[in-house]
C-alpha cells in the first residue's frame, strides 16, 4: 500500500495554519455557562416539588390542626369523622385504607410473586416474550378503568356469591381485590428484577446437587432475593394506600369504622378525592382537613418508599 | 431447565428414583404448574375485564318516550268531530263501569244524547281528551311537524337547531326522528347486554313484544360516531364525549410540552453534568422518592399552588382574559400539575437513556476538542433520542389515564362547552368516566363503558408503539 | 518551538541525547495520577520529542494509558481524577487553572484502541471536529479538508465513493484508520495512540504501522504498545513502565529505542523486552 502523504505545498499550507496556534487559556464559553445553568434549574425543579409538597402539606394541615377543638389524640384515636359534628377522627378513614390495601395484597403477593418466579427461573427467553406483554397491559390499564370493573363486575359477581344481604353495593373487598389485579405488575417487575441479580452459581449448585427446579427456586433463589423480595412487598403496600379511583368508585362514599370487608366505607384518598368534587371553599375545616389526611398519606408513603429502597440497596450489596 | 421427567418404567434402581424422589419430582411438577397458574390468573382477569367492557357495550334496546307524542301533537278540538266518531270514541275509551252509569249521569242513554252531552262525557271520564283526537307523528305535515319544534323547543333551542341544519330542507323523517329526540326524550327503558342480545335474541324479542308493546326496539351500539363527536348531556341517549376527548387532548399536550423539556434537561444534568456531587446526590434521591407519591397528592399540590395562590395567572385574570373560571380549575391548572406527576418518570427514563451511552463515543468527541455539552447535544442526546422518546410516549400514556389529581384540581363533572383555550374550564374522558360510572341511573355504565373503550384502546395502543420502539432499539444494540 | 534543556533528578532516568539539542514538543515533570485516594502513576518525568514518535511499552496494568491519557487530559473524563505535577506543551503547563481542557485536546489529538467512530456517516466523521471550530466553513473547503484527512490516513482511495455510508459499516483496521483521519483533521500538533493495532488483524497493523512513520514528520508521536516488536519497528525512543508494589505505575527507563532494545539499563527492562515476562 501506498501511503498518501501530502504534497509540499499542502504541507506548507498545514504548517501556516497550525503557527496561528490556538492559545491553550480559556476561551469565554458563556453559551455553555448558560446551558449548564438551565439544566441545574431544572434539576431543581424536581426539589421545588418536594419543597412544594411539604409546604403545601403542612401549611394547612397546620390550620387544621390548630383549630380549637382539634388534637393529635383525637385526630388518631376517634373513630368517626363527621366534620359537621367537628369530630375528625381518621381511624375510619385509616382502617379502610388498611383493610382495602390487605385484600389487594393477599392477592398481588402470592400471584406476583410466582409470576416472578415462574418468568425469572422457568420460562424460556421466548415464553418471557409473550407472557410479559400479559404483566404489562395489566400495568398500562388506567385506574379509573379498574375502578369502573369492580363497580360493574366485581360487586355484582360478590353479591351473587355471598349473597346481596350480605354484601353491600359498595363494599372493600370489591375494591380490594381490583385493586390486588392492578398491583400484580409492580410486585412481579421488582421480584423479578431481584430473583435475575441472583447469582447463576447459586443455582446452579443446588440444581447440581439433584433438587428440582422447584426446590431450588423456592429454597435457594428466593431467599437470596429476600430483601428485594421485600421492597416489592413495601412498594406494593405503599401504591394500595396512594390508590384512589377504585376505591372512589367501588369502596363506598362515607367514612365507615368497620372491620367488615362487605361493607361499605371510605378510605382517606376516596375522601380526599370525594370531597374535591364538592363546592368547597378554598377555606374552611372542610379544606384543611384534606389536607391534613394529605399529610399523614405523603408522609406514610414516603416511609414506605424509603425502607423498600433501602431494602433494595441491601441486596445490590450482597451481589 | 431441569427435565423433571424421567422414565418410569424402568426398575427403580438409584438413579430412577425411590419413593422420595419421585415424590418431590411430583410435587415440583405440580409446583410449576401452580407458579404458571399466576399468570394464567393475571390473563383471566385481563380477559374477562375486556369482555365485560365489550359486554356492556350494545345489545337490545327498548325504547319509551318520555313524554307521550300525543300530547303534542295538533288536534281536532273535541266539537269538530262527527256523532259516529264521538261514539266509537266513547266506546273505545270509557270504561265499562262508567259506560254503565250514563243512563243515570247524564238522564239519558247513550245514544239519545247531545253532541255536547257526548263531549261532555268525553271531558269528563277521559284522562287526556285531547290524545284521543291527535294526530299521530307520521301523520304530520312538514310545516305542522315545524310547528310542533316550535312550540315545544325553547327558542334558543330552536334557533340553534335550525341554524345547525334549516328544517326547511330536512325530510319528513328527518323532523320526526328529531322531535322524537329532542322533545319527546325518547330513552331506553330496558337494555340488555350484548352477550344476551346475540345468544338470546329471540327470548329477548318476545319479551320485549309482550312487555313494551308497540314501543320502537333495536340493536343499539353505544360507542358511535355520534357519541365520539357530540356534546355532554344530562341524557345517556344523547350524551357525548367530544369536550372529553378535546379536553384529555388539550391537558395532555400540555402537559408534556412543559414537562419533556424540563425533565430531559434535568436527566442531562444529573448524567452528564452532575457526576457524584452532593447537589446531584439529592436531586436523584428526590426524583426517586417524589416517583413513589401517591397521585392524588400531586393533585393536592396543585390545587394549592396553581389554581390558589397563583389562581390570577393560572385562569387569566391577570392577562386580561375575561370570564375565569372560579377557584382556578383551567386546562393550564391542570397541566401544569400533570406536568409535575409526570416529570419523575421523564428525568429516570432520560438518564436511563443516557446512561446507555457508551463512554467511548463521549471519548471520541471529546478527543477532537469539542466540550462536555458539544459532546452532549452532537453525540450523546442522538443516540439517546429514541430511548427518550420511548420514555415520552409512555408518560403520555400515563398522562393520559390519570385521574385523581385532576379530580382534586378541579376538573369539571358536566361541561357542555368545548374547552376553548388554556384557561378555560374542561374535563377529561377518565374524570367522565368516573361520573358516568359513579350515576345512580345504570344505564349510564353503557355510556362509561364506550368511554372506557375510548380510552383502553388509546392508552393500549400508546403503550404498544412505545413497547415496540424499545423491543426495536434493543435489537439494534 | 520551544527548546528546553532538561536538569532531572537525579533518580530519574536521564535521556540520552545525540548530543545536540532535540527540539522537545511536550514534558511531564513528576506528574502522579490519583483516582480517589488510589495513586496510579507515581512521579513520572520525560521529555516527549517534537517528530519523533515515542513508545509506551511495559506489562498490563503498569499505569501505560494512564500516562497517556495525562498528556491531552482525558483522564478529567473520570471521576475523581486527579493529576499532580506538570505537563508542559510547548512550554505551557497544560494543567494550569486557566487552560481549557478542549484546547489541549484539539492541539493533542488521541486514537483509542478500540476504534470508535461516531454514529453518523464517514463524511461528518471528520467533518465534525473541523467544523466544531470553523463554524461558518463554506461546504467546498470542508470537502477539502475532509479530503485531504482521509488521504494523509491513507482511506481516501477505499471510502472515496461512500462517503455518505456509516462510519461503523467499514471493517475494523479501516474504522480505526477513520479515526486517525478523524483525529489529524483537526490540525493537531501531537498525536497519541493508545494501543492503536491491538484490536486489528496483522494486515491492518502493518499500514496503520506505516502510516505513523509517514505521519511522523509532520505530528509528534506518542503510542502506547505491548507488542514490543512493534516499539521495536516503528519508535525513536522507547518509556519503559513498571508497577510497583504499590500498583502505582512508574518509569523505570526512558532511552533511544536501540538502546532499550539492545543495552537496557535497567535489568527488568531487560527482561521484558526478552520477552522473560510480560
Amino acid at each position: 500500500m501506498v501511503s498518501v502523504g501530502l504534497s509540499e505545498e499542502q504541507r506548507t499550507e498545514l504548517g501556516a495554519r497550525r503557527t496561528q496556534r490556538l492559545s491553550l487559556r480559556r476561551r469565554p464559553r458563556s453559551g455553555e455557562a448558560i446551558i449548564r445553568a438551565m439544566l441545574l434549574g431544572s434539576g431543581l425543579l424536581s426539589i421545588f416539588t418536594t419543597v412544594g409538597i411539604v409546604v403545601v402539606l403542612v401549611n394547612d394541615a397546620l390550620a387544621f390542626f390548630l383549630h380549637p377543638g382539634v388534637t393529635l389524640i383525637k385526630f388518631f384515636t376517634d373513630t368517626v369523622w363527621a366534620p359537621e359534628f367537628e369530630r375528625y377522627g381518621i381511624l375510619p378513614l385509616a382502617t379502610a385504607t388498611f383493610i382495602t390495601s390487605l385484600i389487594a395484597l393477599s392477592i398481588a403477593v402470592p400471584i406476583g410473586l410466582s409470576a416472578a418466579i415462574f418468568l425469572s427461573e422457568y420460562a424460556s427467553p421466548r415464553a418471557r416474550g409473550y407472557l410479559k406483554p400479559i404483566l404489562e397491559m395489566l400495568a398500562a390499564i388506567p385506574t379509573v378503568v379498574y375502578g369502573y370493573f369492580a363497580v360493574t363486575f366485581m360487586t355484582p359477581l360478590l353479591r351473587s356469591i355471598f349473597g346481596a344481604d350480605v354484601v353491600d353495593f359498595y363494599n372493600m373487598a370489591s375494591a380490594g381485590i381490583v385493586m390486588g389485579f392492578m398491583i400484580i405488575p409492580l410486585v412481579a417487575s421488582v421480584s423479578e428484577d431481584a430473583l435475575a441479580a441472583v447469582p447463576r452459581a447459586l443455582r446452579e449448585a443446588a440444581l447440581g446437587l439433584g433438587a428440582t427446579q422447584l426446590e431450588t427456586s423456592l429454597r435457594v433463589v428466593v431467599p437470596a432475593a429476600t430483601s428485594g423480595i421485600a421492597a416489592s412487598i413495601i412498594l406494593a403496600i405503599s401504591r394500595a394506600f396512594g390508590e384512589t379511583m377504585i376505591v372512589l368508585l367501588a369502596a363506598g362514599a362515607g367514612p365507615n369504622f368497620t372491620l367488615n370487608p362487605f361493607k361499605a366505607a371510605e378510605t382517606i384518598t376516596g375522601h380526599i378525592a370525594r370531597i374535591s368534587t364538592g363546592d368547597i371553599s378554598q377555606e374552611g375545616m372542610d379544606f384543611y382537613s384534606i389536607f391534613a389526611l394529605g399529610l399523614v398519606l405523603f408522609l406514610v408513603t414516603l416511609l414506605l418508599n424509603l425502607i423498600s429502597r433501602w431494602f433494595v440497596k441491601r441486596f445490590r450489596e450482597v451481589y | 431447565m431441569l427435565s423433571s421427567t424421567k422414565p418410569e418404567t424402568a426398575e427403580p434402581g438409584y438413579l430412577q428414583g425411590d419413593s422420595n424422589v419421585r415424590r418431590r419430582q411430583t410435587v415440583a411438577r405440580v409446583g410449576r404448574g401452580v407458579l404458571f397458574l399466576s399468570l394464567v390468573l393475571g390473563l383471566v382477569a385481563l380477559i374477562t375485564l375486556f369482555v365485560d367492557v365489550f359486554d356492556k357495550l350494545g345489545g337490545y334496546a327498548v325504547y319509551s318516550f318520555r313524554v307521550d307524542p300525543l300530547t303534542i301533537t295538533p288536534s281536532r278540538p273535541l266539537e269538530e268531530l262527527s256523532r259516529e266518531e264521538l261514539l266509537a270514541l266513547i266506546e273505545q275509551h270509557v270504561p265499562e263501569e262508567a259506560k254503565a252509569l250514563i243512563p243515570e249521569d247524564y238522564g239519558a242513554p247513550l245514544e239519545e244524547l247531545s253532541d255536547e252531552d257526548l263531549v261532555n262525557i268525553l271531558y269528563n271520564e277521559v284522562p287526556s281528551p285531547e290524545t284521543l283526537t291527535a294526530k299521530p307523528l307520521e301523520a304530520l305535515t312538514k310545516e305542522e311537524l315545524i310547528d310542533v319544534l316550535q312550540r315545544n323547543l325553547t327558542d334558543v333551542r330552536f334557533q340553534t337547531l335550525n341554524a345547525e341544519q334549516p328544517f326547511e330542507q330536512m325530510s319528513r323523517e328527518a323532523l320526526i326522528e328529531l322531535i322524537e329526540t329532542e322533545v319527546l326524550q325518547e330513552s331506553v327503558a330496558r337494555q340488555w347486554t350484548l352477550f344476551e342480545s346475540i345468544f338470546n335474541r329471540d327470548a329477548i324479542i318476545a319479551e320485549i313484544k309482550r312487555e313494551y308493546p308497540g314501543s320502537d326496539y333495536e340493536f343499539k351500539w353505544w360507542l358511535t360516531w355520534r357519541f365520539l363527536t357530540s356534546e355532554q348531556t344530562t341524557r345517556p341517549e344523547t350524551t357525548g364525549i367530544r369536550p372529553a376527548l378535546l379536553g384529555s387532548l388539550f391537558v395532555v399536550t400540555l402537559s408534556i410540552l412543559i414537562a419533556v423539556p424540563l425533565g430531559v434537561s434535568a436527566g442531562i444534568y444529573l448524567e452528564e453534568f452532575a457526576g457524584k456531587s452532593r447537589l446531584g446526590a439529592i436531586i436523584q434521591t428526590n426524583i426517586y422518592n417524589l416517583a413513589g407519591v401517591p397521585s392524588i397528592i400531586y393533585g393536592m399540590l396543585g390545587l394549592a399552588v396553581f389554581a390558589r395562590a397563583l389562581r390570577d395567572f393560572t385562569t387569566g385574570a391577570a392577562f386580561g382574559v375575561p370570564d375565569p373560571p372560579p377557584n382556578g380549575r383551567t386546562i393550564i391548572t391542570a397541566a401544569m400539575t400533570m406536568a409535575l406527576l409526570i416529570l419523575p418518570l421523564i428525568i429516570v427514563n432520560t438518564q436511563e437513556a443516557i446512561r446507555a451511552v457508551p463512554q467511548s463515543l463521549r471519548d471520541a468527541a471529546l478527543a477532537v476538542g469539542a466540550t462536555k455539552w458539544e459532546t452532549v447535544w452532537h453525540h450523546v442526546l442522538p443516540v439517546a433520542a429514541p430511548g427518550i422518546l420511548t420514555g415520552t410516549i409512555l408518560a403520555t400514556a400515563r398522562a393520559l389515564g390519570e385521574t385523581a389529581p385532576l379530580i382534586v384540581v378541579g376538573a369539571a363533572a358536566f361541561v357542555t362547552l368545548d374547552p376553548s383555550g388554556i384557561f378555560s374550564s374542561y374535563t377529561v374522558v377518565p374524570i367522565q368516566i368516573y361520573t358516568w360510572t359513579a350515576l345512580p341511573e345504570q344505564i349510564f355504565t353503557r355510556v362509561a363503558s364506550a368511554a372506557v373503550i375510548v380510552l383502553l384502546v388509546t392508552v393500549l395502543l400508546i403503550n404498544l408503539s412505545a413497547i415496540i420502539l424499545r423491543n426495536r432499539l434493543r435489537k439494534q444494540i | 518551538m520551544v527548546e528546553v534543556r532538561l536538569t532531572l533528578p537525579s533518580q530519574s532516568p536521564a535521556p540520552a541525547t545525540d548530543g545536540s539539542a532535540l527540539p522537545v514538543k511536550m514534558v511531564l515533570e513528576n506528574v502522579s495520577v490519583y483516582y480517589g485516594t488510589f495513586r496510579a502513576l507515581a512521579d513520572v518525568t520525560m521529555p516527549v520529542y517534537e517528530n519523533h514518535i515515542t513508545a509506551i511499552i511495559g506489562p498490563s496494568g503498569c499505569g501505560k494509558s494512564t500516562l497517556i491519557r495525562t498528556l491531552n487530559r482525558m483522564n478529567d473524563t473520570v471521576e475523581g481524577a486527579r493529576v499532580t505535577g506538570k505537563v508542559l506543551l510547548d512550554g505551557e503547563d497544560i494543567y494550569a487553572s486557566d487552560v481549557d481542557p478542549a484546547i489541549v485536546r484539539r492541539r493533542v489529538g488521541m486514537v483509542f484502541q478500540k476504534p470508535n467512530p461516531f454514529p453518523k456517516s464517514i463524511f461528518e466523521n471528520i467533518a465534525f471536529g473541523i467544523w466544531l471550530y470553523n463554524k461558518r466553513i463554506s461546504r467546498s473547503e470542508l470537502s477539502d479538508r475532509v479530503e485531504m484527512a482521509l488521504k494523509r490516513a491513507a482511506l481516501w482511495d477505499e471510502v472515496k465513493d461512500k462517503l455518505k455510508e456509516l462510519g461503523t459499516s467499514l471493517s475494523g483496521g479501516q474504522q480505526q484508520r477513520l479515526c486517525i483521519a478523524r483525529a489529524i483533521a483537526i490540525e493537531p500538533e501531537v498525536l497519541l495512540l493508545d494501543e492503536p493495532a491491538s484490536a486489528l488483524d496483522p494486515i491492518s497493523t502493518a499500514k496503520i504501522e506505516e502510516l505513523m512513520l509517514d505521519l511522523k514528520r509532520d505530528y509528534t508521536i506518542v503510542i502506547v504498545t505491548h507488542n514490543m516488536q512493534q516499539a521495536a519497528r516503528i519508535s525513536d525512543y522507547t518509556a519503559m513502565m513498571m508497577m510497583r508494589p504499590d500498583r502505582a505505575g512508574e518509569l523505570i527507563e526512558f532511552d533511544r529505542t536501540e538502546t532499550i532494545f539492545t543495552n537496557p539499563k535497567d535489568r527488568r527492562t531487560a527482561d521484558y523486552v526478552s520477552g522473560r515476562f510480560g
